[in-house]
């Protein structure tokens, strides 16, 4: 799993590449915790080049959404591709997240 | 029929090893994508719990896992010496809850459970056997 951070308007974009896992979901959480420590409050995950995720993957977003949440800042996620998706579904995730199909409309977010 | 026969030590990177033997087994034997993704997610959320919660801290273990392609489905049995674990009685999350009241965790399981057509345990000889059967349609078009 490669994970990318960039600063775009007010949002801290995260970019998850390849696998997120049992194996590698603490290194986001640090991540994205970190962004939190700098008070940075509004995250948006960018999962495009993201093939796989587990329960793992989805405990950490929903750890972190809480967090964002009681700090009243934004939580959003894109490009989720289908097979993605319908683990978000399963999971019930796609009623408690908000996500945008492209990285640009997610952006506008105010 | 294709077999397959894995046996790997209870740690996470060893996980990683089976899933990807797992990807390979099911590439090879013209397995449809999804099928592959689900039978992947699956034993990965199972392997992971029996490695996370199965056995003492520190203690070495074994877990074998088989699995044999048939025309239009695949049978896994997964075998651990953790402690007593029956999947099929685990309470699944419920999944309505808005953000707050959500539990942190439970997905797992659940997950098995909605991509499995099948899930049989039985415990035996001290040990947990795990069977799931997934169907598939080998004509089927990819989506992804």
């Amino acid at each position: 799993m490669e994970i990318k951070e960039e600063k775009i308007n007010s949002f801290t974009v995260v970019s998850v590449k390849g696998k997120l896992d049992a194996s590698n979901s603490a290194r986001l959480e640090e991540k994205l915790l970190s962004i939190l420590d700098k008070n940075e409050e509004n995250i948006l995950i960018n999962l495009k080049e993201l093939d796989y995720i587990s329960s793992s993957g989805l405990r950490v977003l929903l750890f972190t959404a809480k967090k964002i949440k009681e700090l009243k800042g934004k939580f959003l996620l894109c490009e989720l591709a289908p097979h993605i998706k319908e683990i978000f579904e399963i999971a019930g995730f796609t009623a408690i997240f908000t996500i945008y199909a492209s990285k640009e409309e997610a952006l506008e977010v105010k | 029929m294709k077999k397959l026969s894995i046996q790997i030590e209870n740690t996470l990177s060893e996980v990683n090893r089976l899933i990807l033997m797992v990807e390979e087994f099911g590439e090879k034997n013209y397995l449809p994508p999804e099928t592959i993704f689900d039978i992947s997610l699956s034993l990965d959320e199972l392997v992971t719990n029996i490695v996370s919660y199965g056995f003492k801290q520190g203690e070495k273990s074994k877990i074998s896992i088989e699995i044999a392609i048939t025309e239009d489905e695949v049978a896994i049995e997964l075998i651990d010496n953790g402690i007593e674990f029956d999947p099929t009685k685990s309470v699944d999350p419920d999944i309505t809850l808005p953000i707050e009241e959500r539990k942190i965790g439970g997905l797992g399981i659940f997950f098995v459970k909605q991509k499995m057509d099948d899930i049989l345990y039985e415990r035996k000889n001290n040990q947990n056997v795990i069977k799931l059967i997934k169907k598939f349609n080998k004509n089927k078009k990819m989506e992804i």
